[in-house]
């Protein structure tokens, strides 16, 4: 039957063919602009490392003075820890793993003199970072966890960087001159972009993640500039590294994967413990003094990854999608009335209310289905757009399967929804009305 | 006339298709209303005056290499080589530009004890030499520029007795009084205000304080160090495109970056409003072709569906113009329906933006202008199905169907 | 066979009320050619539409085959009326976008038969009305009366056991309108019981059976046929 319905309702697209193109370009342009900007919104707040994203947790201490805070998170915590506080907690052996983090960066120095020297963004983290986030290796693996105490000039890069520097050979064991020091390679990683980026959201949270990494350890040796945000809040004079390195300034990271919510709470209480420990040196003298644990998601929502616009965004284009889907009810109240006679001659002829509600929501999935065929094909069009727009959103700018089958669920699904009033309406006439006329 | 009273009993007895169309009207209305309020908003900022001649601004990075590399001296050799570059009006080596979105800021109080209170006022922190406000294009309201002999090149926290601030944060710290020759207090040392600027930018669009800037005189001795260059306006596009080798063939020990016109600078800064801007204006486009396209399949159709009725109608001697006319009244009716439901739609939406949102509340002018609007796309697109209707000839009353 | 007892249809709108048929009575047998006539107004068309289970009736019973239709739903009404009856209308009713041959496939389609049945029988039966060469045409191709015999194919398709027309010559002229009447005489002689509104007294007087109905009742033809002979006369 349902053979004999897509067959009837092929026909009847062939003899109302402006009315139908109105409705596919209703459902289209409906569903096109609403899955472009979901598209965005839903990349955009997407779990980035699904296996264990609720495992690992970010850790802020509430290191502000007396009458000091941030005016930018909710409940005022600095976003960073201070140099020192990052080290004290790394003491702890309660999480599996642990990673100190700061963005950096280097001028890189090829051997060969023909390359001219280049700005490259690294990031100084531990040992256990890659294992942590899940970082995949081509070649090698991270330093040995010694080095996390006792600093050597090693560093991992990233295959972008190695197909550069080495044609993509395995370059383990060889040197690279960062701002004229010499590191050896100790791995390669594959290309890893995740998108937002979430392990560090404190600058633009969409662009490339850095391609060089060093030991944590070797900061007050080589005394990294910071690549992204330095809070301060005391009123103490910075004239050496060696001064912001021991100063409440915040801006470095600190990530820990916590396996168990018994994990969890213990380390909670490890943190509570060190706050009260600095509060005994002076030091957390807010009232608010405290830690805060949140995990991969929590940190992104409380970072407001998602843009207003992209909210703003999302809630016109569900207003969008409900013009075009009123406008198909009307569209589809014309086509179906105009095919009411025979409908009448069909229930005369013994066809049930049921079976005619039926065919009347076969035509419309079939249109819904065309529509929504015609939406992906405008919505990739519209994150071609939206590519060109946002020139950060390169890693945004994709549909995988979820997306394309759930564009196509929601255009049958709402197409569906037009079609029952209409449907409905067709089906509960009675047919001897119409039998006179024609 | 204008055969009001039928019309309205026609429509209640085609109640869902008038609702439909009612509906669908609303709904737009309110989104155009709303977009189009954005729109404006975002324009506004992203043409508000930042007080520099942005045309001729060039930004760039120095990364200097090696642990060798004597920043002072070279610092003042590139800015010598700049300023004696030709085309060049004047360059300074400074520690952020404005309107790029990087740099520092500081809270500014005016004494010590409110620093304490945290009766603070946040503002972006400009350091650079005496040429800083001949670079920037900026003019003062009071005041004079400091001289190069009060300019501190140090690697230190800089600490310095005389500051210039921006009139807006004059505004703030000294409400309806004279800034200058005033005491503020910056954290970890006090400073007299020298001179006003009228306006200036600071590096961060988006945030409240961008118009409360100071200068201080100070050059600060990083491995990375930016330089703004002011150029001729015809010099600029050159400029950006050699200073880079102008820069490496003095000294080929460093790495420069992000060599940008201060517009391309701006207009990344700006990137995310105008990407809205341009969405908001397609969105608006393309529900606006919905909108009068589903008009005219669904007035096309009721013409379709009368022929018979607007046969009888010129049969009993209306005129082409009088069938057209009832078309018009009747969706210039259903329109001022759907407007008024728009109308309250819109203001809830509104609502419902400034809450949640950043958004300041729609200017209620745009409440007349949209309607104007709306009210002719309905009549256009109700035109040829109208026409269409005219055109009905009076001989279909008699014809067997 | 058919039976329905004191039928009553009021059709009420929010100003006036109709009493399309009251107190209906009337019985039809297997294999009779009952001509139902009576002025515009009088009920006809409700008879009609009531019979073949198109419109429900506000009191009365009505038995169809021994099926009690007012304890019917709607789905066992549509099937009744698949299996039972086929429909003639004066302007002929076939489904413009389908060919002849699937416009006599509607009712077998709803019907369930499978796709060698259905080709069998809808050849048979345009077969029957001499189509049988024109199957790919369109409606629109064929004469008033060529199409007429396309809807009485397709009434014929199912093997109902009732045949219901309405005005079935009213829109042809008279040479189509007795071949068409010819037709409907041999399918009756085949065995199918054929109901037949019309106005046409030529064509009522070559039933079997004639029922007048007038202000929604049945006023015995038989009775009044003295009466108005008397009045020729």
């Amino acid at each position: 039957m349902i053979y004999y319905y897509l067959k009837l309702s092929w026909l009847s697209i062939k003899r109302t063919p402006m009315l139908t193109a109105l409705m596919i370009i209703a459902i289209g342009l409906g569903i096109g602009v609403s899955m472009t900007v979901l598209t965005v919104n839903y990349l955009m707040g997407k779990d980035p490392i699904p296996e264990k994203s609720s495992q690992l947790y970010h850790v802020q201490l509430f290191t502000f003075g007396k009458g000091h805070g941030n005016d930018q998170t909710p409940d005022s915590f600095p976003l960073q820890l201070t140099y020192q506080d990052n080290n004290n907690i790394k003491q702890s052996t309660i999480p599996v793993r642990k990673t100190r983090s700061l963005g950096t960066g280097f001028s890189v120095i090829p051997d060969s003199p023909e390359q001219n020297p280049f700005m490259e963004s690294a990031r100084a983290v531990d040992s256990d970072f890659f294992t942590l986030f899940n970082v995949p290796f081509i070649f090698g693996s991270s330093w040995d966890k010694t080095i996390d105490s006792q600093p050597e000039n090693v560093v991992i890069i990233a295959k972008e960087l190695n197909d550069q520097l080495f044609k993509g050979e395995n370059s383990v064991g060889q040197q690279i001159n960062l701002n004229q020091t010499r590191y050896t390679i100790v791995g390669v990683t594959d290309s890893w972009q995740p998108a937002p980026r979430f392990y560090d959201l404190n600058n633009d949270n969409f662009n490339e993640s850095a391609l060089i990494f060093v030991p944590f350890s070797l900061i007050p040796r080589h005394e990294y500039p910071s690549w992204g945000n330095n809070r301060g809040w005391e009123s103490k004079p910075i004239n050496t590294y060696q001064d912001k390195l021991n100063s409440e300034i915040m801006w470095t990271q600190h990530w820990v994967e916590l396996t168990s919510d018994e994990q969890k709470h213990q380390y909670q209480q490890w943190l509570n413990g060190y706050i009260e420990e600095q509060k005994r040196n002076g030091r957390f003298t807010h009232e608010k003094a405290g830690a805060s644990l949140k995990n991969v998601i929590q940190w992104m929502e409380y970072n407001d990854v998602v843009s207003d616009d992209n909210s703003i965004l999302v809630g016109l284009s569900f207003m969008f999608l409900v013009v075009c889907l009123i406008n198909t009810i009307g569209l589809l109240l014309a086509k179906f009335l105009r095919r009411a006679p025979e409908v009448g001659v069909r229930r005369a002829l013994g066809a049930s209310r049921a079976q005619i509600f039926i065919q009347h929501l076969v035509d419309v999935g079939l249109i819904g289905l065309i529509g929504g065929l015609t939406g992906l094909a405008l919505g990739q069009l519209g994150l071609l757009g939206v590519k060109a727009l946002y020139s950060n959103y390169n890693q945004l700018v994709y549909m995988d399967t979820t997306l394309i089958i759930m564009a196509i669920i929601i255009s049958l699904g709402s197409s569906v929804l037009a079609g029952l009033y209409p449907a409905w309406l067709i089906c509960k006439t009675s047919p001897s009305v119409y039998l006179k006329i024609q | 006339m204008f055969e009001i009273r039928p019309i309205l009993s026609a429509l209640s007895r085609h109640k869902s298709s008038t609702l439909l169309i009612v509906i669908q009207i609303a709904i737009t209305f309110a989104v155009v209303i709303n977009a189009i309020s954005i729109i404006q908003q975002r324009i506004a900022l992203m043409n508000r005056d930042s007080g520099l001649p942005e045309g001729q601004l060039i930004t760039l990075n120095v990364n200097a290499i090696g642990e060798d590399y004597k920043l002072e001296q070279n610092i003042r050799a590139d800015i010598e080589l700049l300023r004696a570059t030709p085309g060049v009006i004047d360059a300074v080596a400074i520690n952020q530009v404005p309107l790029t979105g990087n740099g520092d800021s500081r809270v500014i109080a005016t004494s010590e004890e409110n620093f304490k209170n945290q009766v603070v006022f946040p503002s972006g922190f400009f350091a650079g030499d005496s040429h800083t406000l001949n670079t920037l294009g900026v003019e003062l309201s009071a005041g004079k520029n400091y001289s190069e002999e009060q300019v501190q090149y140090t690697m230190q926290s800089e600490k310095t007795s005389s500051i210039i601030i921006t009139q807006s944060l004059a505004d703030k710290l000294f409400p309806d009084q004279p800034a200058l020759g005033k005491q503020v207090y910056l954290g970890d040392f006090h400073a007299t205000v020298i001179a006003v600027i009228k306006k200036m930018s600071g590096p961060w669009v988006h945030f409240d304080f961008n118009e409360e800037n100071v200068i201080v005189p100070v050059v600060q001795l990083s491995n990375f160090k930016r330089i703004l260059i002011r150029t001729e306006a015809n010099a600029v596009s050159e400029l950006a495109g050699n200073v880079e080798k102008l820069l490496l063939d003095r000294n080929p020990n460093r790495v420069i970056t992000s060599v940008r016109t201060l517009k391309e600078a701006k207009s990344r800064s700006y990137s995310s409003d105008n990407a809205m801007t341009k969405i908001l204006w397609v969105v608006i486009a393309l529900l606006i072709s919905i909108t009068a396209l589903g008009i005219v399949g669904i007035v096309s159709f009721n013409v379709n569906q009368r022929t018979r009725q607007i046969g009888t109608r010129r049969a009993l001697g209306a005129t082409r113009a009088a069938i057209q006319r009832y078309f018009l009244t009747e969706n210039l009716l259903i329109t001022s329906f759907g407007l008024f439901l728009g109308t309250l739609v819109a203001i809830s939406f509104n609502h419902y933006l400034v809450q949640s949102f950043a958004i300041t509340p729609f200017n209620w002018l745009y409440l007349p202008a949209g309607m104007l609007i709306m009210l002719c796309i309905g009549l256009l697109s109700v035109w040829i199905p109208a026409q269409k209707a005219a055109s009905v000839s009076p001989a279909v009353a008699t014809q067997n169907v | 066979m058919l039976k329905m007892t004191n039928i009553k249809k009021i059709f009420r709108t929010s100003l006036v009320e109709t009493h399309a048929l009251r107190d209906f009575n009337l019985q039809v047998d297997e294999g009779e050619f009952v001509a139902v006539t009576g002025p515009s107004g009088s009920g006809k068309t409700t008879f009609l539409n009531i019979t073949g289970m198109l419109e429900t009736f506000n009191s009365g019973s009505y038995f169809l085959d021994g099926n009690d239709v007012s304890q019917l739903n709607d789905n066992q009404r549509s099937r009744l009326r698949n299996e039972k009856i086929g429909f003639i209308f004066q302007s002929f009713n076939l489904i413009p976008d389908l060919n002849l041959f699937d416009n006599v496939d509607v009712p077998l389609r709803y019907r369930g038969f499978n796709a060698r049945d259905r080709r069998e029988r809808i050849e048979n039966a345009l077969e029957r009305v001499g189509l049988s060469a024109r199957l790919k045409h369109l409606p629109s191709q064929l004469s008033g009366g060529q199409q007429q015999r396309v809807a009485i194919a397709r009434a014929l398709a199912g093997e109902p056991r009732f045949l219901l027309a309405d005005e079935p010559t009213g829109n042809l002229d008279s040479l189509m309108a007795r071949q068409v009447m010819q037709l409907l005489e041999e399918i009756n002689q085949q065995g199918t019981t054929i109901i037949m509104v019309t106005h046409d007294a030529e064509l009522a007087r070559r039933a079997q059976r004639n029922i007048h109905i007038v202000d929604g009742q049945v006023s015995d033809y038989q009775k009044l046929q003295p009466v108005l002979d008397l009045a020729e006369a």
